[in-house]
């Protein structure tokens, strides 16, 4: 593409975007109302036309000129002089494109999780996070692990989707949202969520239906798959961006994805685990894993337990969910719930998760209150520890 | 003579889709564009209305808009903050592969950069009307509008 047609694109980009937009007429009567009741201006609203820009100018490099040869200490902040007059050129603070902000506070939620949850997860600090969708949007929340409120922190646009991502690894994490039209767009933050910056996709993945990601310790690989006709795709990420792995026996229905630096992995999908031992390049069914974690003393391939408080771990590992509060665990293994007291050298089963599928989210909040999350978005609710569900505010 | 409240409502009226248009562009988002265009729009009002045999001219009304976004910016915090823009290629009817292209490019610059392709490849201003809307040399211009073509070239390329 040449340069001339690369910039026709970009003006007719804007040409397409706004050219059809038309200020609310409330906006104007707005405007207006308010500049009635203000009284008479007080500065220049853009430094001056004419006659005083250039005056002011000279004046500020007369005073920085006196201020370098250290002819006085008043003089040695010229610019802040210019920004009283001018409003132009004040120090704007390094946001980045995706770090704007919405008006008004943070929003706050009594009761957890927030509905129509589409993942759970947990990062450092302890913090919670939780990712849902409402009236057209995404929504992400985040609550520390001690805290009673969840804090609406981010919003994206997108259509809903239950194959959405939301993954953290320590400080860093990503999210993965559906694009209207097809396609998958992210984010990624690497200081525990304070700031995102969007990060692209390989260009394949906008074909695929079904995204897993995988960043554990800095190890970042992306799995795309769910279209019919075309296998499946593994990616990892490198500083030069995504690099394509030749995967053997990599199977399309994804639902998770597991990958270390040091090549070991497995994945769930058709609620089968697949392991890998050579960085995603061969696959292979691992027959028995639910079982494996049921008869053991502890379940290995489960993430270390927390603090005695409630926390949610999304697919921890592969072989399902599991959530703590006070020295009891539950864990989702296939379609049952089983907990386990302490030493988890015993475990019972509780029964049948209300769950159709895989579930996606499960988190007890006392030993008695708990919900887990559907793969079609539902939500659950238990007061009796596990043995009776109700759909939680349909 | 002419009634300043008159005047005001003329310039506004005016103005007021255009504003409202760049807003929607610096901000790619139409809540904080509607912020920012009340603000703008607020400042043309009350500067015409004190100030009836002022003219406004596009170029001004650009910094007024300008102004008012990076005010606007500044105030904002750091927390619950929309992750991304709205493009209006995310409605299905505008979907095409080069402007989901441009729109993912464009995701990836800064505010700086985004802010001279808008000027200059939806406005055409030119350089020198650049120069006096960002309050900047006409050389700073050229700099940043070059740097912003390099950088939206190898995303844009990077992505196809």
């Amino acid at each position: 593409m040449t340069p001339q047609e690369r910039e026709q694109q970009l003006s007719q980009y804007w040409h397409h975007t706004l050219d059809a937009l038309q200020a609310p007429p409330a906006l104007a009567e707005r405007a207006l109302g308010k500049a009635r009741r203000a009284g008479p201006p007080s500065h220049t609203l853009v430094g001056g036309q004419g006659f005083w820009r250039p005056v002011t100018r000279a004046f500020v490099a007369v005073l920085s000129v006196l201020a370098l040869t250290g002819t006085g200490f008043f003089l040695t902040r010229p610019h802040s002089l210019l920004n009283a007059d001018s409003r132009t050129l004040h120090t704007r603070p390094q946001l980045a494109a995706s770090t704007g902000s919405v008006a008004g506070a943070a929003k706050s939620v009594k009761l957890a999780p927030p509905m129509r949850l589409a993942a759970l997860t947990q990062s450092t600090g302890p913090k919670l996070w939780a990712l849902d969708y409402a009236q057209g949007f995404w929504q992400l929340w985040d609550k520390s692990l001690s805290g009673s409120a969840w804090s609406l922190v981010r919003t994206a646009s997108g259509p809903p989707s239950v194959h959405a991502v939301l993954s953290f690894s320590q400080q860093e994490g990503w999210l993965v949202l559906p694009r209207l039209g097809g396609g998958w767009k992210a984010w990624r933050t690497r200081d525990n969520g304070r700031t995102w910056r969007p990060v692209l996709l390989p260009h394949a993945a906008a074909t695929y239906g079904t995204v897993v990601l995988s960043n554990a310790s800095q190890a970042v690989y992306l799995a795309v798959g769910g279209r019919s006709g075309a296998p499946p795709l593994l990616f990892q990420k490198k500083t030069r961006g995504w690099v394509e792995i030749p995967a053997n026996r990599l199977p399309a229905d994804l639902a998770d994805l597991r990958l270390t630096p040091q090549g070991q992995g497995s994945l769930l999908a058709h609620g089968s685990v697949y392991v890998t031992r050579n960085g995603g390049r061969d696959w292979s069914i691992q027959p028995g894993a639910f079982n494996g974690v049921m008869t053991s003393a502890r379940p290995t391939a489960l993430s270390p337990l927390m603090p005695p408080t409630a926390l949610a771990i999304r697919t921890a590992s592969l072989e399902g969910l599991e959530s703590s509060v006070r020295g009891r665990t539950w864990v989702v293994v296939g379609n049952y719930l089983w907990t386990t007291k302490f030493s988890h050298r015993t475990w019972q089963r509780v029964g049948r998760v209300p769950t159709q599928g895989v579930a996606h989210g499960l988190i007890f909040t006392t030993v008695k209150t708990g919900y887990i999350l559907s793969n079609v978005g539902h939500v659950y609710i238990t007061h009796d520890g596990g043995y009776r569900w109700a759909r939680y505010h349909d | 003579m002419t009634d300043p409240h008159d005047a005001a409502e003329v310039w506004v009226e005016h103005y007021a889709d255009r504003v409202f248009r760049l807003a929607y562009a610096l901000t790619q988002e139409r809540t904080r564009a509607e912020d920012v265009a009340q603000e703008s729009l607020y400042h043309i009002a009350r500067w015409c209305r004190y100030h009836p045999e002022f003219t406004p001219t596009d170029s001004w009304v650009y910094q007024v808009t300008r102004n008012a976004w990076r005010d606007w910016a500044r105030r904002m915090p750091p927390s619950a903050v929309p992750l991304e823009v709205h493009h209006a290629v995310d409605r299905p009817e505008d979907q095409s592969v080069e402007r989901l292209d441009v729109a993912r490019a464009l995701d990836q610059l800064s505010d700086g950069e985004r802010e001279v392709l808008i000027f200059f490849y939806y406005l055409d201003l030119s350089t020198k009307d650049m120069a006096r809307t960002m309050n900047i040399t006409e050389t700073a211009v050229r700099i940043r509008l070059s740097r912003a073509r390099k950088k939206f070239r190898t995303i844009f390329e990077g992505s196809r």
